[in-house]
Parts: C-alpha cells; structure tokens; sequence
C-alpha cells in the first residue's frame, strides 16, 4: 500500500517532470557506448504518455476537478497540487472509509498505520474535549469549595487530586491512541456501495485556477490549453478588460514565482492569506511561511496587517507580503494576451516580498 | 459635580482642519471614567526615555467616539487648544492691533521708569559731589514683571476660542459619528471598550473592567449593510485569530433606514 | 439555470462532506430556498457526530445543526451581505435555531465550518 512507502520515496520529484533516468553507462574511449548512450537518450522521453484529463465545472466560480484515481494520486504524488474534496488535502477518503468500515471492506489490511491524518486529528480533538471537560469539573468544586469557605489545605488537597487525575487520565488517552480502531457503521453509509458491493469513490481532487494554470502553461500536463483555461475563468480573450484580468495574474505571478524557486505553494485561505509555503511539502513539515499577494500600490489600514499576522504569527509561521508590480502597460499585457503571448505577458510583472512581524518588546529581547 | 475636561487640539494642515485624540490630565477625571466604563490609554511617558517606561502615567488617551460620548451625554466638556505656534485669536486684525497697542503703552511706561530711576541716580551723584537737597532712590535692579501673558489674555476673551470649540465639536461629530452608534450600542449593554489593534479588529470588549475580566469579543470594522460583501478571507483569518484567543469575532452593521445597530458572532466550528 | 446547477453542487458538495467526512447523521437538504438578488441559498440540516463544544452540558444532546453551504473564490468578492445573512437567519432557519453554521466552499477544493450567531454571543467553552 502506498501509506506504507517512506515519504522521501514516495514524494521523491518535487514536480511532475522527472529527470530522464536508465541511461546507460557512457564510457569515453568506447564509442559503441556513445552511439547507444545518444540512442537511449533520444529515444527517452519524460513527458506524459498521456495528459491528465480535467473536468471545469460550473460557469462563475469554476471548479476544476481531476476524478480518476491514478490521476489524482499521480498529481499529490508530484509537487502537491490539488486538494481532496473529502480530506484535509491529500484524497485519502476511499482509504479511510475503507477503515473506517472495516468489516465489509476486508481486502484491506486494517492497522495502526492506516490511520489518516485527519482520524488522528479528530481523536485528538475529542480527547482534548474529555480532558477539558474533566478540568472544568474540578475547577467547579473548587469555586464550590471557596464559596463555602473551605481552608488552604482543603484547596491544595483538591488541586493535587486535579492534578493526579488528569494527569492519569492522559496517560489512558494515549494509550487508547495506540489501540483505538474503531469500526462504525451507519445506516447513511449504505449509500456508498454500488450494486457490485465496492465502495463508491465519491471523492475527486480539486485544482485551483491558479494550479492548473501552472501545469497547462509551465510545466504542461494538463489536458488543456492555458488559454481555454483563461477563456473559461475569465471570458474571452478578445473582449477581456485589465481590472478583470489583472486579480487573477497577479496570483498566478506570485504562484509561479514561489514555485520557481523550488517551493511547495499550497493555498492559505486557512490561515485569511493567500498562499503557504512549504520547504518540501504536507507530509514533511509545516508551512513556514503564510504569503498574501498584494498588487505594488495597494495599501490597507493597520488592523488590517496586524489582523493578518497575529494569524500568521499564532500558528508559528512568517507573514509575507509578496507585491506584484506590472512594469509595461496594461493595453501590453492585454495586446500580448490577444497574441496568445502569455509568456511575454507574465515576465512583464516584477515580484518583490517584504516580511512583516508582530514584534513584543517584552518578549522579543534578541 | 464639574465636568470632565478632554483636552484636544485643532491643527491646520494644508488649510484642512484637524482634531486630534482626546486627552484627560486630571485624575480626579480618570477615576469618574473608569466608573463610567471609559478605560482609554495611559500615554504619559518620558520624553527621552520613552523604552524605560513599564508603566504609562497621565495623560490618558481617548478614542474619538469615546469623546464624543462624553460631550454627548453630558459626562465632560471640551477643552481645545490649538497646536500651531501663532494662536487663532492672533489672525484677526482687531486683536493683533490690541496687542501692539498694549505692547507699545507697557514699553513706555518701562521707559518712563526707566528714566525716572536715571534721574534719581543722577541726583544721587550729584548729591554725593557736595550738593544737598535731594533723596536717593532704589536703582532698578529688580523689576517686577506680572505673570500673565498678553496674549493668553486676548485669547481668553476672544470670540475665536468659541470658535474653535464649536469647530473642534463639529470636526469630532464628522467623524465619528458614525461609529458613535455602535459605541454607544456596546455602552448601553454596559461592555467596557477598548481599540483593537491589538487583536486585528476595531474594539475589544470587556464585560466589565478590563482588570477584573478577560474581554471575549473582537469587533470587526463596520460593514454597509446592504453594499458590502462578506469577506470571507478576512472573516476566516478573524475568526480563527479570536478562537486562538478564546474570543468571539464580531461582524456589524447600521440598518440605515431604522439605524439599528445588527452584530452577528462569527467563530471557528471546531470541525474541517 | 447556470445558478441552480451551480447551487445545487455546492450543495451537494457540503452534503458530502457532512455525511461522509465529518460523519454527521440525519444529514438532510431543506427544500425551501431563498433567492437573494439572482443566488440561491439553501439549508442543509445535520447532528454532528459528537459534540461540538463543552457548552453542550447546557444544550443537552447533540443538537441538530443548520449549515449554510456558501461559496468563495480568491480572487472574486463574495455576493453575500449581512442583509442577506438576516433574512437567512429569518427566513431559512427555525425559530429554536440558536445558530447557523457557515460552511465555505472555497475554488481549492476545501469547506471551512464557522458558527455564526445573531446578535453578540461569548465564545463557546472549550
């Protein structure tokens, strides 16, 4: 199972280009072994043998979806793109269901290994409610206690009684962790098998405008052009206006600049921001940094940034102010796109970060 | 009881007038706001050695909607000042020519004292190199000079101080009386409020003083009711930094046609 | 047209992902609509799958909760004002409703579930 492979293997490209690989040795002074070498080499190829079909759905808002299973495990596999509608991002609902179900689903080989993220995160949360709710009872009979004027000795009694017990108590949560696997079953689920008795896939991988632009126009494996892309998002090519256009660029500038520069980009709509950057991707270590895109002249009011990076700042990552700055005209850039000249378009747009931080004289001495 | 004094200044920049915050100089004053749930903001620091301070001293600072609910209500009054070097009273004419005249009699009559002393000394002289008849007088060495100022004077007289306060009013009223409504929405239900900056909104909201209980509310910048969009990302990133901090992010808007105020409590679900 | 079918996939979307993502039972689509300057908005009804808050003592049992699938996009304003949110809460949901929950549907293929209350409310215990 693909759970089980360790994540460098797994996630070995960072982008869905490989390297052209199996070359044979090339040994100087033989040139029998150049002929082969020039042979391998030209008959290697390391584009797509096919393009990965995507389906555009819906006129205003679009969304973009990838729903064949390889396809979609192909595209988390390499360089993180898309989102699983039913995950936290990588589409392991048909996994998790199939756990979660067990009994009906026994091909699988239940074990501790299977569980998702998303399980793990759930059952933390509903430990941490426990634990809390265990705390709230003894903060109640101590309020009890000092009302009825109990003595110091009484309350440090109590207090170490708290302590002792909760302490006990996460002890037995984390070993419940460990053994937990719960299968449970509900009438609604009945619903999720076809008359063949398998499990439905009812989930797909969701692409973002800015995604699949990137992997129709720079890094081609898309089943479309980038200019029907554009023509869906943003109407025809001919009749476009800036102020239509230039919102959508000017993400997608951003998007391709971090990219470019070897990040795993993710979207921050989580975090109120625009993009997260991650050094490798998901699996490996959290985002460091929360981006938001502004365009060079746009300003805001203080709240506004402080807001934005408490944020930020509050789940440990770097605020960055990433602005866009078109350096011809905005009749150039629509010329160009007429043209179906979008590189030119884009390299029009210079990119500049500023990094902004909460700063606490109390706290940040150094 | 006498009214509370909030201190503003009215500046001219580029010909447009401008109030600044307000400002409380009397303790007695701080003590009958904090028990009317007006909190405000220590300023007070030394000058050169503004890093030092751990503790903030008087003045305390006001929001404007906080000043303009004090005049409203009848709490306090304004006391306006004006921040430029040349005070308001100096730019009309009358005044100004007052002041010369006043100037001009107190120089002569210095003069004439002056000339008296010199007399005296001279006749002193004399007096002293054999002639009689005359009596010696103080040499003016220590002049007493009043402690008041011309100018104050005038300026206290001077219909341009009425003037400047209605002016300072009717500046405070433009601009705040907008969020006057939601101010004093809080204030009936009897919340402490605080600026927000802090916490990325507009107010934090205290049930009480701020002293005895944590605020539980972050108040976003006001919306138009029926214009204004939600603004899902921000309202993410608000409500997400309010639960990290065991609050409550709070939209709101002015219905225009009844001026009601309508809040609507926004945090995370705990789920997805 | 465009706007049922686009409705109505959302709809479907957050359906889903109630009933098959954060587990929820009874999940069931509302029939009433509300047509809001050319939008469609629709109610999805729903008991969670385990409490949601420490509050809960004082609501007795999960409840069931009123979700309002909405619809965000990055780089495009949303069409939803807090009027619209009024009559939402008026016309939508029932009068024991002490909540609506906000699910957004955003273009990266994510739902974020936010709880939003008339009036000032203080913050769930945790």
């Amino acid at each position: 199972m693909a759970k089980l492979r360790p994540a460098g293997e797994r996630y070995k490209y960072p982008l869905p280009i490989h390297p052209i690989e199996n070359l044979p040795q090339l040994i100087p002074h033989n040139p029998i072994s150049w002929v082969h070498w020039l042979y391998c080499y030209y008959k290697s190829f390391n584009g797509l043998p096919k393009r990965i079909s995507i389906k555009i759905l819906a006129r205003k808002y679009c969304h973009i979806i990838v729903d064949d299973p390889d396809e979609m495990l192909f595209l988390w596999e390499n360089g993180f793109f898309g989102t699983g509608q039913l995950s936290r991002s990588e589409p392991t609902w048909k996994a998790r269901t199939i756990a979660r179900m067990g009994d009906l689903c026994d091909e699988v080989d239940r074990g501790k290994s299977n569980l998702a993220l998303e399980d793990i995160t759930d059952r933390r949360r509903l430990q941490r409610i426990d634990f809390k709710k265990k705390r709230q009872q003894f903060e109640d009979q101590l309020l009890e206690l000092r009302r009825r004027g109990g003595t110091i000795e009484d309350e440090s009694k109590l207090v170490a009684k708290e302590r002792e017990s909760l302490r006990s108590l996460k002890d037995q949560q984390l070993l419940s962790f460990k053994k937990q696997n719960d299968t449970q079953l509900r009438s609604e689920d009945s619903e999720l098998i076809d008359e063949k008795g398998e499990l439905v896939n009812l989930e797909s991988l969701e692409l973002t405008f800015v995604e699949a632009l990137f992997l129709s126009f720079a890094i081609p494996v898309l089943d479309v052009s980038p200019y029907v892309l554009i023509e869906r998002f943003l109407g025809p090519i001919a009749t476009l206006e800036y102020r239509n256009v230039y919102p959508s660029i000017k993400q997608y500038v951003a998007y391709h600049h971090y990219r470019s520069h070897g990040w795993c980009v993710r979207s921050g709509i989580k975090f109120g921001c625009d993009y997260l950057l991650y050094k490798r991707g998901p699996p490996f270590q959290h985002a460091q940094f929360c981006v938001k895109v502004l365009d060079v002249d746009e300003t805001h009011d203080y709240t506004w940034y402080s807001s934005l990076a408490r944020v930020a700042g509050g789940a440990k990552k770097t605020l960055v102010l990433c602005y866009v700055k078109n350096t011809t005209t905005e009749e150039e850039i629509l010329r160009l796109l007429s043209k179906k000249n979008l590189t030119k378009a884009l390299s029009s747009y210079e990119v500049s970060e500023l990094i902004y931080r909460r700063w606490v004289p109390g706290k940040n001495r150094d | 009881m006498s009214d509370i004094i909030v201190n503003v200044t009215l500046s001219n920049l580029d010909g447009n007038w401008c109030v600044s915050d307000g400002y409380i100089f009397s303790l007695e004053d701080i003590k009958r706001l904090r028990q009317l749930g007006i909190c405000g903001v220590l300023t007070g620091t030394l000058g050169t050695l503004a890093q030092q301070n751990v503790f903030l001293s008087v003045p305390l600072r006001l929001l404007g909607e906080e000043v303009l609910w004090i005049i409203t209500n009848g709490h306090g009054r304004l006391n306006v000042t004006q921040s430029s070097t040349v005070p308001l009273s100096l730019r009309s004419t009358s005044v100004r020519e007052q002041v010369r005249d006043d100037n001009a009699t107190l120089i002569q009559r210095s003069f004439a004292l002056q000339r008296d002393t010199k007399l005296k000394e001279h006749l002193s002289k004399t007096q002293k190199y054999g002639q009689t008849g005359a009596v010696p007088g103080d040499p003016a060495l220590f002049q007493e000079t009043p402690n008041d100022s011309l100018v104050l004077k005038h300026t206290r007289r001077d219909p341009a101080a009425a003037a400047a306060l209605l002016l300072a009013s009717s500046l405070l009223r433009d601009q705040y009386c907008h969020q006057l409504d939601l101010f004093s929405y809080l204030k009936r239900q009897n919340f402490v409020v605080s600026p927000g900056a802090r916490f990325g909104g507009k107010y934090i909201i205290y049930p009480g003083d701020p002293l005895r209980y944590h605020s539980h509310l972050i108040v976003a910048d006001t919306q138009d009711y029926h214009r204004d969009p939600l603004d899902f990302s921000a309202i993410s990133a608000g409500a997400r930094l309010a639960t990290a901090v065991k609050k409550t992010w709070v939209l709101n808007a002015q219905i225009p046609e009844t001026r009601e105020i309508t809040c609507f409590s926004v945090e995370w679900a705990g789920f997805g | 047209m465009e706007t049922k079918d686009r409705a109505e996939y959302i709809v479907q979307l957050v359906r889903n992902n109630l009933l098959y993502y954060q587990l929820w039972t009874n999940v069931c689509v509302n029939a009433e609509q509300l047509n809001w300057r050319g939008q469609i908005f629709q109610v999805i009804t729903g008991r969670p799958s385990h409490k949601l808050s420490n509050d809960a003592a004082a609501e007795g049992d999960t409840k069931l909760e009123c979700v309002l699938p909405v619809e965000m996009c990055d780089y495009k304003n949303s069409d939803l004002t807090l009027e619209c949110l009024d009559q939402v809460f008026t016309k939508l949901c029932n009068k024991d409703c002490k909540r609506l929950t906000l699910a957004i549907v955003n273009n990266d293929g994510t739902v974020m579930f936010y709880f939003v209350y008339k009036g000032i409310h203080k913050p769930k215990r945790n």
